[in-house]
């Protein structure tokens, strides 16, 4: 069984073709690193895969449930698929609690409060609960959307240029913590980049995405040996 | 850079700031003095009442054009609905429908004579008033109805932008984490957009408490009515001085509910991109509802009443008297025209003013007469009076003493008055543009002129001026426009016999007869809708390019904000 199933899809924007005959296939618990320039297609192959865009053609299952094809589609909230955006997206009238509780919808309170709990810890923000978006720095913006994203138990995490607006000597740092904890939720996850550094650091895999395909698969070991 | 300013330029802006200003320091002073029996009276007897009434108008139509304009700003913003382009134009439209005209042909189409109940008696077979009810529209919900029909587009244009400033991720972020479309709008766009919210609702207040025509037409007592009242009818300036202060501390209540708002306001705001195909789809049920509500909006508050007034010009162009038309109009013209030049020289007194000698005290002139936009249009005509009554008594009083004639009231029963008046009101729109088109030049500019040998006034005369013209003639053109449209400071100053197209127009509805003044109405809406095209010019401008033209995008806050004022 594998975590995402991406076979034959193709997007455009009004006349422009984005993603052209695109397979891609994720295993259980894997990180794939998604390298490429801007422009090449890897933010819209991201808004497929989540539902925020409709494709054209081909099909996306996640999880062995089909979620878009050319006759049918899941909408967002409906597919439990994580992301974690490049701004963050925190949402800037909710404390740090409330924007971890924000999925968590339907259950018990105090249920909730334990989730958030967990949480917190994993990402180790403890005792921040009450702090606003705007009083936290661009690192710990981050785990809250990382905390806040695994809160609902994603079936697939996906990561669009996650530190691009964080400082480089607490990039490397935050890479490796955030790395530890989706391998110890035992989470998917498709991170996009351009930087092939932060891919080598991330990922299992990587796989190189040239005008809307993906050209080059390899692991990160011999990527690194190039 | 600090240059040398003429001493002159110095003094005659603070000279000037303060001359603005003065009447509402004289309306201040005023309210404190006895005011003898009047205002006593009134406390005692109707007061009560008219503060009611602007309260729950006030109140009413901050909910109704909430209720009205949140959801199509939404939909404008976040969906993919047929026509959006044309449909966020059209939305803006009712601004250029002055109430009263609206007023007058809701009346006319819902009064017990209109076509409306004259069908329904035909078709349900009742013969008299008595054997049905039918809602009153001359009444205090009726004003509330009507005034958010022309004044909910202030809080739709606040809000849209807010919304469109949103970042797209937190929608999507929403939608990710289990919310529906609608969720999503309940839970993250309407709390992001709060500030905006805020805004709009004191300025749907502002306006709305302003009001005179409307209220008076529908016979609903206000706190503006009373005003104009105590001074036309009792001849109580003390009086009238009281009631105002007592308006401009609402007014003030407003503002500082405004101010608190925009205060968390850097908080929420975090531009991105903005992706037309992350719209949201309608189809179905949806898309109709979506249609309805928006056209819903752009009938009632414009298509509608530009249909009848359309109608009454082609069923009574015959007795519509065409001299009077052109009068009025030239009246409208002369007071417009010097209001707008006036204003216009002041904002570049002051602009100069501010960008050559920068500093806390240089930006006083200008910010102290912005508040002047703030002030309804009666509380600011009575101000206005009392220092040039004051003038006028001692005037002729030197005269007399001299041994020479009397002159009479030449400030306070002239167009002067009127105009210092409007001045007053409508000097902050041409603040804000020029002081948007002075910021776009680049202080090296200067520089580079002063070290190639140009004295001060030389450079602005070579460098500055041509570089602001469009700033400059954006400001003329919005005052010129305000200034046609203004009423109850023209209604309670003008000399006798002085009509202009907007006293003439609100002459007519008041003897229940607009259909002979529809060239003049349509007149004043048409001059209406320049601001609004100015305004969607520098929308799009700001929507797509990176270089956004700010002068008419100074001038969209202005329009929809208001924001200088205070």
């Amino acid at each position: 069984m594998s975590a995402l199933d991406i076979k034959g899809l193709t997007c455009s924007y009004g006349l422009t073709r984005v993603i052209s005959d695109l397979n891609l296939k994720i295993a259980n618990g894997e990180i794939i690193c998604l390298l490429g320039k801007s422009g090449c297609g890897k933010s819209t192959l991201l808004k497929a895969i989540s539902g925020l865009l409709q494709p054209e053609n081909g099909s996306i299952t996640v999880h062995d449930t089909l979620v878009s094809s050319s006759e049918m589609m899941v909408s967002p909230e409906n597919r439990n698929i994580g992301m974690i955006f490049q701004d963050y997206a925190l949402f800037p009238h909710l404390d740090v609690f409330h924007n971890v509780a924000f999925g968590l919808k339907g259950q018990p309170r105090s249920d909730i409060k334990k989730r958030v709990q967990e949480m917190l810890e994993l990402v180790s923000l403890e005792g921040l609960e009450k702090r606003y978006p705007h009083e936290l720095s661009g690192g710990q913006q981050q785990r809250v959307a990382i905390a806040r994203s695994l809160a609902r138990k994603p079936s697939l995490l996906l990561l669009d240029e996650p530190f691009s607006n964080i400082d480089s000597e607490v990039r490397q740092r935050l890479i490796r913590d955030i790395r530890q904890i989706l391998k110890q939720q035992h989470v998917a996850a498709l991170f996009v980049t351009h930087s092939k550094e932060e891919g080598l650091d991330f990922a299992d895999s990587v796989a190189t995405m040239e005008q809307g395909r993906i050209r080059h698969v390899t692991t990160a070991k011999e990527v690194s040996s190039i | 850079m600090k240059h040398n300013l003429p001493y002159a330029w110095r003094v005659g802006s603070w000279l000037l700031a303060l001359l603005l200003f003065l009447p509402v320091i004289a309306l201040i002073v005023e309210a404190f003095a006895p005011s003898g029996d009047i205002f006593n009276h009134l406390w005692r007897t109707v007061l009560g009442n008219y503060i009611a009434n602007s309260a729950l108008l006030v109140a009413g139509v901050g909910v109704l054009g909430t209720v009205l304009s949140v959801p199509a700003a939404w939909i404008m913003a976040r969906t993919d609905i047929p026509g959006r382009k044309v449909l966020q134009w059209l939305l803006i439209l009712p601004l250029a429908m002055p109430a009263y005209v609206i007023a007058y042909i809701y009346t006319d189409l819902l009064e017990f004579s209109g076509p409306i109940q004259g069908l329904l008696r035909h078709v349900m077979g009742w013969e008299s008033a008595a054997d049905y009810s039918f809602p009153e529209i001359r009444s205090l919900p009726g004003a509330v109805i009507v005034l958010s029909l022309v004044l909910y587009p202030y809080q739709y244009l606040l809000v849209r932008t807010a919304f469109l400033e949103q970042s797209q991720t937190q929608a999507m972020a929403s939608r990710l984490l289990g919310c529906t479309p609608l969720q999503s709008f309940l839970r993250v766009a309407i709390p992001m957009a709060r500030p905006a919210i805020i805004t709009g609702l004191a300025l749907m207040g502002m306006e709305t408490l302003a009001d005179f025509a409307t209220v008076s037409y529908f016979a609903v007592p206000t706190m503006t009515t009373a005003v104009y009242d105590t001074w036309l009818g009792y001849g109580s300036l003390s009086a009238a001085a009281r009631l105002s202060a007592l308006m401009l501390l609402a007014v003030v209540l407003l503002i500082s509910m405004e101010k608190y708002s925009r205060r968390r306001q850097s908080l929420f705001q975090r531009d991105s991109g903005y992706d037309k195909a992350l719209l949201i789809k309608l189809s179905g049920s949806k898309k109709f509802l979506a249609l309805i509500w928006c056209w819903m909006l752009v009938v009632f508050g414009f298509v509608l009443p530009a249909f009848m007034l359309l109608k009454y010009l082609l069923s009574f162009y015959k007795v519509s008297s065409i001299s009077d038309l052109l009068v009025d109009g030239t009246n409208s013209l002369i007071v417009a025209g010097s209001t707008a030049l006036a204003a216009a020289a002041a904002a570049i007194l002051f602009g100069f003013y501010q960008r050559f000698q920068p500093g806390m005290v240089s930006r006083i002139p200008g910010r102290l007469i912005s508040t002047g936009y703030a002030l309804p249009g009666t509380v600011l005509a009575i101000a206005v009076l009392i220092p040039l009554s004051l003038a006028d008594t001692g005037i002729n009083e030197l005269l007399i003493a001299l041994g020479q004639k009397p002159v009479g009231l030449v400030f306070s029963g002239s167009i002067f008055a009127v105009v210092l008046a409007m001045v007053i009101r409508f000097s902050a729109i041409a603040v804000g543009s020029v002081e948007a088109s002075l910021e776009r030049i680049s202080p090296s500019l200067d520089m580079a002129s002063r070290t190639l040998g140009c004295t001060i006034p030389g450079m602005v005369r070579r460098v500055h001026l041509p570089l602001m013209r469009k700033g400059i003639l954006t400001g003329l053109l919005l005052v010129f426009v305000e200034a046609m449209k203004e009423l109850p400071a023209v209604l309670l100053l003008r000399p006798f016999n002085f009509e202009t197209l907007a006293t003439s127009v609100f002459q007519y509805v008041s003897d229940e007869k607009l259909e002979y003044a529809a060239p003049a109405a349509i007149a004043l809406v048409v001059a209406g809708l320049v601001p609004l095209i100015v305004m969607n010019w520098s929308m799009d401008n700001s929507m797509g390019s990176n270089s956004p033209e700010p002068s008419p995008q100074q001038t969209k806050q202005q329009e929809a904000g208001h924001f200088e004022c205070a």
